[in-house]
C-alpha cells in the first residue's frame, strides 16, 4: 500500500513541476536563479501521531475490523489499551520512526522531474484540519471528521505525560529523513508556566533550551489563555488583532474557520486548569 | 478512569484522571515487603514538565496512600495505596535517566509528592538517592506528620521541603484534616535547626482557612523558623469534585467556590507583611 502510494505521490508532483515549469509565470522569475540550483521536491505527511497510535493499538491492544457488504473496512473494535504517541514511550514512539524513514525509503525509489532531492516534512498546521474532515475512522479509535493533530504532534488529549514527554516523543523523529521540518505545536496558559511573570519566562526558556538542545527541530509556542479564545471565538470584534502562531508564520485568530479555531483550541494544552 | 492495571503495562500519567485499584494485585504480604525494602513503590500518576511543584520545571511522581482526611483534597483517590500503580526503583531510575540532562539545563529537579510520600520513606529514600547520584535537584512534597521517619542524615537526599502547612489551631487542624498537628510543627522546627530550605504550601480554603486570624497564625510559624524561602498560597479549586463523587465519598465543599481573588490577595499580603517571599 505504501509502496504504491509513493509511486502515485511521485508522479504527481513530478506532473506538477513538470507543469509549473511549462505553464507558471514564475518561470522566467527562475531564469534569473544561480546557475545548477538544488531542487527538491517536498513531499509531507499529516496524523502522523494517527499512524503511530494505530500500529501501537494493532500490535498491542486487539484491533477487530468491521466491513460494509461491498467488503471494504469502514470501521475498527478496539480491545484492550495500547502505549501513545506523546508519553516518550519507545514501544510506540519508534513505530512513528519507522513509518517516517519507510516511507521516505519508498519515496527515494522513484526518479524525480529534473533529478529533485526527495524531502520530507511533518508540519501541517492548519491543514490537519482539512484532512482530518476526509478521513474515516482509524484504528486508533479516531472517529471519522475528527482533525488530525497539527505538525508532529501527539493526538490531542493522548499526551498524559507533560510537555518533556511529548517533545521526547516528538524529537525521536529522524531528521534525515524529514529535512522540510518537524514541528510540534504547544499552546501554554500562563499560569502554566510558573506562578510569577518571571518565574514564567525563565521556565519557558528553559524549555526551550531544553528542547532544541537535544534533538528538537522546530516548536510552535503559543502562550494564551483559552478563555480568550472561547471569546474571541463568539466575539471576533472584540480581538481584531489577536495572533497566533503556526508554522512559520502567524495568522489572525479571528480569520480562521470555526473548525480551525476549534482545532487551535483543543491543541494540547499544558499547564494546570 | 482507569481501573486495574491492563495487560499491556501503559504508563500512567496526568494526577486529574481518576485512578483505582491500580495496585490490588500486590496483596498485604507484597505491600508490606514492598515498604520494608522500599522497592516498588505506589505511584498514582507522574508528569513531566511542572512548573508549580518547586524551583524550575521538574519531573513529578505523585505517590498513593495518604492518612489525613483532608476536607478539600483534590486527589481523594491518593488516599488509598493500593489505587497506586507498583513502580520498581529501577524504572523510576530510568525515567530520571531520560531527562536528567533536561532537567539540569531547566533548572529543575524532580519532586515527589502524592498522597503523603513519607507512608513510603524508603521508597523516596531510594529515588532521591538515585537522583543525586545523576545531579539531579530533589523536592519533597509532603505534610510533614511522619517527619520522624526521616532522620538527620537522610534530609541530606533531600534539596528542598515543601511543608504542606493546613492550619495552626489545632482544633482547626484537626477537623481539617483528620489527625493533630504537633507532629508537623515539630518537623517543621527540626528543619529549622538544621538549617534545610522549605517552602511553604498553603491552601486557601472556603469557610475552613479563609479566616485571616488562622492566616496570620501560619504566617507567624513560617517566619518564626527562619527558613521558609517562599510561600505559595493556593486557592481551593473544584477539580477534583468529580472523585468524590465516583468514589462515593462525601464531599462537604461539594458546594463551595473558590476563594474570591481580593480574599487570596489578603492572605499573600500577610505572609508578606512578615517578611516572607510569598506569591
Amino acid at each position: 500500500m505504501m509502496e504504491w502510494l509513493a509511486r502515485v505521490y511521485v508522479n504527481a508532483l513530478n506532473v506538477i513541476h513538470y507543469m509549473h515549469d511549462k505553464y507558471a509565470y514564475e518561470r522566467i522569475e527562475m531564469a534569473l536563479h544561480d546557475y545548477a540550483p538544488v531542487r527538491t521536491m517536498a513531499f509531507g505527511i499529516a496524523g502522523l501521531s494517527v499512524v503511530a497510535d494505530s500500529l501501537s493499538a494493532i500490535r498491542f491492544a486487539r484491533v477487530k475490523v468491521i466491513r460494509d457488504e461491498s467488503g471494504l473496512i469502514v470501521d475498527y473494535q478496539i480491545e484492550g489499551d495500547f502505549p501513545k504517541f506523546g508519553n516518550n514511550d519507545n514501544r510506540v514512539d519508534q513505530l512513528a520512526a519507522a513509518a517516517v524513514s519507510m516511507f521516505m525509503s519508498k519515496l527515494r525509489k522513484y526518479p524525480t522531474y529534473r533529478n529533485a532531492l526527495h524531502t520530507q516534512s511533518v508540519l501541517t498546521i492548519t491543514s490537519n484540519v482539512v484532512y482530518g474532515k476526509n478521513t474515516g475512522h482509524t484504528p486508533d479509535g479516531r472517529r471519522k471528521g475528527e482533525p488530525f493533530a497539527p505538525g508532529a504532534n501527539p493526538m490531542h488529549g493522548r499526551d498524559t505525560h507533560g510537555i518533556m514527554a511529548s517533545a521526547a516523543s516528538v524529537s525521536k523523529i529522524p531528521y534525515r529523513d524529514a529535512a522540510d521540518g518537524i514541528s510540534l505545536t504547544t499552546s501554554l496558559v500562563p499560569t502554566g508556566l510558573g506562578r510569577t511573570a518571571d518565574d514564567q519566562v525563565t521556565n519557558l526558556v528553559g524549555i526551550l533550551d531544553a528542547f532544541f538542545g537535544s534533538t528538537g527541530f522546530h516548536a510552535n509556542i503559543n502562550v494564551l489563555n483559552r478563555d480568550m479564545l472561547l471569546d474571541a471565538m463568539e466575539h471576533p470584534e472584540k480581538y481584531p488583532s489577536l495572533t497566533i502562531r503556526v508554522s512559520g508564520y502567524a495568522v489572525n485568530f479571528v480569520r480562521l474557520t470555526r473548525e480551525q479555531q476549534m482545532d487551535v483550541i483543543n491543541r494540547t494544552f499544558h499547564g494546570k486548569f | 478512569m482507569i481501573t486495574a492495571a491492563s495487560e499491556v503495562e501503559v504508563p500512567i500519567g496526568s494526577p486529574y484522571d481518576l485512578r483505582v485499584s491500580m495496585g490490588e494485585r500486590v496483596g498485604e504480604t507484597g505491600i508490606r515487603e514492598a515498604l520494608e525494602k522500599g522497592d516498588p513503590g505506589f505511584v498514582h500518576s507522574f508528569t513531566t514538565g511542572s512548573t508549580v511543584d518547586g524551583p524550575g520545571v521538574r519531573v513529578v511522581g505523585w505517590l498513593a496512600g495518604c492518612q489525613f482526611k483532608c476536607v478539600y483534597c483534590h486527589n481523594p483517590d491518593t488516599w488509598k495505596m493500593t489505587n497506586g500503580m507498583p513502580v520498581t526503583v529501577a524504572r523510576a531510575t530510568e525515567v530520571l535517566s531520560q531527562y536528567q540532562h533536561d532537567l539540569k539545563i531547566m533548572k529543575g529537579g524532580v519532586t515527589l509528592s502524592g498522597g503523603e510520600p513519607l507512608l513510603q520513606h524508603r521508597f523516596v529514600l531510594n529515588v532521591f538517592a538515585a537522583a543525586k547520584k545523576k545531579g539531579i535537584h530533589t523536592a519533597l512534597d509532603t505534610n510533614g506528620f511522619l517527619g520522624d521517619r526521616l532522620t538527620d542524615g537522610d534530609l541530606k537526599l533531600v534539596d528542598l521541603v515543601l511543608l504542606d502547612l493546613k492550619a495552626i489551631s489545632p482544633e482547626l487542624h484537626k477537623r481539617l484534616t483528620s489527625q493533630p498537628n504537633q507532629a508537623v510543627l515539630e518537623f517543621a522546627r527540626r528543619l529549622a535547626a538544621l538549617r534545610r530550605p522549605v517552602w511553604v504550601r498553603f491552601v486557601l480554603a472556603p469557610g475552613w482557612t479563609d479566616d485571616m486570624a488562622e492566616v496570620e497564625r501560619v504566617a507567624e510559624f513560617s517566619a518564626s523558623l527562619g527558613i521558609v524561602e517562599r510561600v505559595d498560597v493556593l486557592p481551593f479549586h473544584q477539580l477534583g469534585r468529580f472523585k468524590w463523587e465516583k468514589l462515593g465519598m462525601d464531599y462537604s465543599l461539594s458546594d463551595a467556590e473558590p476563594p474570591p481573588q481580593a480574599t487570596v490577595d489578603e492572605a499573600i499580603a500577610r505572609f508578606r507583611a512578615r517578611g516572607l517571599k510569598a506569591f
